[in-house]
C-alpha cells in the first residue's frame, strides 16, 4: 500500500500540471460501429484524411483547444506533429478545397461530452478520464 | 515527505488509479453521470442540423506587408523600390464553402492584392464532388499547380518566408485555369501518395496570354517527416494582344503559339524542429521562347515560437543561343509617331550588332488595339512605330537570378506571424532578373534616349509582414 501511494504521489507530483500521467485513450460514444482503430487509421481521422468506416457510416474527429496538454501528448505521439505543424497543415488543406480541421472542444469532460452527443465522433481524453459511457478505440500508455 | 503536502496531489492523483473505495457511491454517480450526458447529448445534437454554419465556411488569410529594394531606379519582384512600399506584398483572401450534400460543395475563394490596389480578383471557384475519401472531382476555376506551393502562394501564413523563393513564384498574379480535375489519394502502409490530373485552359481576359490545352499531372507522396513531389504542367500559349497579332498578319513578327512545359521536383522534411525544402523546376517552351532552370533550398529551424531560416535560389537562362531573336514589341512611346531619321522598316535578324534598336512602321488600325491603348493614341493616328531591338526576348522575358535570403518567422499566437526577410541578389547574369525599369521601359530609357542598361549591381531586398488566417 505505502508503494501504491508513494507511487500515486510521484505520479502526481511529476504530472500533476498535466493530468496526463495515464496516457491517451481516444474514445467514441458505443454506437461507433468499429471496436478498435490503430494508430494510422486514428490518424487519418484526426487529419481528415478518412471520413468513412468500412461499414458506409460517417467518422469525425474533435479536437481538444490549443494549450491542453493532453493535445499536446496527443499531437506528439499519435499524430506525430507539434501544434505549428498541425496549424500550417490545416491551413494548406483549407484554403487548398482540401478539408477542415476537426471541431474544437474545451477538455476532456467536453470531449465525452461531443462523442456521445454525436454518433461518428472521435475524440482523445487523459486515460484517467474515461468513463464508462464511452468505449476505448485506441489507447497509448 | 509531510503528511501537510499530502491532500492536494493526492486528490490529483485520483483519476490515474481510481481507488477501489465507495465502489457502492461510484456505480451511482456513473449512472446519475450517464442519465446527465444523454440529457446533453440531446440538447446539443438538436440545434447541429441544417443551420447556415453548418452549410457555410468561412475561411480567411490575409497578409500586410511593408518590402524596400534598394535596386537603383528598377522595381523588384511585385513592386518594391527604394522608398518603403505598404502594400505590394499585401494582400487578402476570403474563402466560403458552402455544403450542397454530405459530398458536393461549392468553393470560392477570392483574392485582393495591395499590388493590383485591392481589386477583387475570383482565383478559386468550382464544384467539388468526392465521390470518396480518397476520390475527387472538381470542376470550375482552380489555381494550376506548377510548383509545391502555387496552390497557396498567396497563404502567407503556410511557409516560412514573406514570399516565396522569387527565382519560382514570381509574383505573377493570379494563375488560375479554368476547367476540371481528379484527385485521388491512396494510403500504402506508412506512405501517402496524392495524385492529380487537371486539364483546362485560361483566357486572355485581362493579360496578352492566353493558354489552352493545359494539361497539369502530378504526384505528391509523404512519409513520417518526408515529402516528395514531382509535378509536369503543359499548355499551349498563345499571345492573343490585337497589335501583336496585327504586326504577325503583316509578317513583322512571328505567332507565338507554343507548347509551354514545367518540370518541377520538390522535397520537403519537417519533424517539427528541423525544416528543409527544396525544389527544381525547369521550364520549357517550343519556338522562340526562352526555357528557364530554376531551384532553391530553404533550411530552418524551430526555437520554440521563433524559426530561423536561410534560403539559396538561382533561375538560369538554358537556350538562348539556339532560338531566333525576331520579335518586336510597340513601345508606348513609338506609339506616339515614329523617331526622326529610323528606317521605315530593318531586316527582322539584322546581322548588325550594334542595330539593338531598329524601327518599323505598321498601319494603325484603331479597331485592332485594345481600347484602353486606343484611348492614348491620337486622333487621326495613321501609323505606328514599332521598335524591335534585336535582343527583345532576352530584355523582356529572359530573367536570371541569384539571391541568398535569411529569414525569421516568429510565431505571435496560434494564427498569427510576424516574418521578416532579407534577400541579397547576388547577380541578375546579364538579365533584368527579376527587376523591371522603374517607368516600365525594358528598352528605351526615356530620360537619355540610349538602350535601356542591365542591372549590374548587387541589391538587398527587406521585407517586413504579419500573417494572419481566420
Amino acid at each position: 500500500m505505502k508503494a501504491i501511494i508513494s507511487s500515486l504521489f510521484v505520479c502526481s507530483l511529476l504530472f500533476a500540471p498535466m493530468l496526463a500521467c495515464a496516457g491517451i485513450a481516444v474514445i467514441a460514444g458505443p454506437s461507433l460501429p468499429v471496436a478498435a482503430l490503430t494508430a494510422d487509421q486514428v490518424g487519418q481521422v484526426f487529419l481528415g484524411r478518412l471520413k468513412t468506416l468500412p461499414d458506409g457510416s460517417a467518422i469525425s474527429a474533435v479536437e481538444q483547444q490549443e494549450g491542453s496538454a493532453t493535445r499536446e501528448e496527443f499531437l506528439d505521439r499519435v499524430l506525430g506533429k507539434n501544434q505549428q505543424q498541425l496549424r500550417s497543415y490545416w491551413t494548406r488543406m483549407v484554403f487548398t478545397g482540401k478539408g477542415q480541421p476537426p471541431r474544437t472542444v474545451g477538455d476532456d469532460a467536453e470531449v465525452i461530452r461531443a462523442v456521445l452527443a454525436t454518433p461518428g465522433t472521435i475524440g482523445y481524453v487523459d486515460s484517467g478520464a474515461v468513463t464508462a459511457r464511452v468505449k476505448v478505440l485506441y489507447r497509448v500508455d | 515527505m509531510t503528511s501537510s503536502r499530502w491532500p492536494i496531489p493526492f486528490l490529483i492523483g485520483m483519476p490515474c488509479a481510481m481507488p477501489a473505495a465507495a465502489e457502492v457511491s461510484a456505480a451511482q454517480v456513473q449512472e446519475l453521470e450517464a442519465r446527465i450526458a444523454q440529457l446533453e447529448a440531446s440538447a446539443a445534437a438538436a440545434p447541429s442540423a441544417g443551420t447556415a454554419a453548418s452549410r457555410l465556411k468561412v475561411d480567411g488569410f490575409m497578409t500586410a506587408g511593408f518590402g524596400y529594394a534598394n535596386a537603383d531606379r528598377y522595381e523588384y519582384d511585385s513592386g518594391l523600390r527604394e522608398t518603403v512600399s505598404h502594400k505590394a506584398d499585401s494582400v487578402i483572401g476570403l474563402q466560403v464553402e458552402g455544403r450542397v450534400n454530405n459530398k458536393t460543395s461549392a468553393v470560392t475563394q477570392l483574392v485582393a492584392r495591395g499590388a493590383d490596389d485591392f481589386l477583387i480578383d475570383t482565383q478559386w471557384a468550382y464544384i467539388s464532388h468526392r465521390a470518396s475519401d480518397s476520390s475527387e472531382f472538381r470542376i470550375g476555376r482552380m489555381l494550376a499547380p506548377h510548383y509545391l506551393m502555387s496552390e497557396y502562394r498567396e497563404v502567407g501564413y503556410a511557409y516560412p518566408w514573406v514570399q516565396p523563393p522569387a527565382e519560382l513564384y514570381i509574383s505573377a498574379g493570379s494563375n488560375s485555369f479554368d476547367g476540371v480535375a481528379y484527385l485521388y489519394s491512396l494510403d500504402v502502409g506508412q506512405w501517402r501518395h496524392d495524385m492529380y490530373v487537371n486539364w483546362g485552359g485560361a483566357d486572355a481576359s485581362e493579360g496578352f496570354v492566353e493558354a489552352s490545352d493545359a494539361v497539369n499531372l502530378g504526384l505528391v507522396s509523404s512519409i513520417g517527416s518526408w515529402q516528395f513531389a514531382a509535378k509536369l504542367s503543359s499548355s499551349d500559349v498563345r499571345v492573343t494582344n490585337p497589335l501583336f497579332d496585327a504586326l504577325a498578319t503583316q509578317g513583322l513578327i512571328p505567332r507565338i503559339d507554343d507548347r509551354l512545359t514545367y518540370t518541377v521536383v520538390g522535397i520537403q522534411y519537417d519533424n517539427g524542429k528541423l525544416l528543409f525544402m527544396g525544389e527544381g523546376s525547369r521550364i520549357e517552351m517550343e519556338g522562340a521562347m526562352p526555357d528557364t532552370d530554376a531551384a532553391y533550398a530553404t533550411v530552418g529551424y524551430r526555437f520554440g515560437k521563433f524559426m530561423p531560416h536561410l534560403t539559396w535560389a538561382s533561375s538560369r537562362i538554358r537556350d538562348s543561343g539556339d532560338r531566333p531573336d525576331q520579335l518586336a514589341f510597340s513601345t508606348q512611346d513609338d506609339l506616339f509617331g515614329n523617331p526622326s531619321g529610323a528606317p521605315d522598316l530593318c531586316p527582322l535578324n539584322d546581322p548588325n550588332p550594334d542595330a539593338s534598336l531598329c524601327l518599323a512602321r505598321v498601319p494603325y488600325d484603331p479597331t485592332r488595339v485594345p481600347p484602353a491603348l486606343a484611348a492614348l493614341i491620337p486622333a487621326g493616328t495613321q501609323t505606328l512605330g514599332v521598335a524591335y531591338p534585336a535582343d527583345f526576348l532576352a530584355r523582356i522575358l529572359e530573367r536570371a537570378q541569384d539571391s541568398v535570403t535569411l529569414g525569421m518567422r516568429y510565431d505571435v499566437m496560434n494564427n498569427m506571424a510576424v516574418k521578416f526577410d532579407w534577400t541579397r541578389v547576388i547577380d541578375t547574369h546579364g538579365t533584368f532578373g527579376l527587376l523591371t525599369p522603374a517607368d516600365g521601359n525594358f528598352f528605351v530609357d526615356p530620360a537619355t534616349g540610349q538602350a535601356q542598361a542591365f542591372p549590374g549591381d548587387e541589391f538587398d531586398v527587406l521585407r517586413v509582414a504579419v500573417d494572419v488566417v481566420f
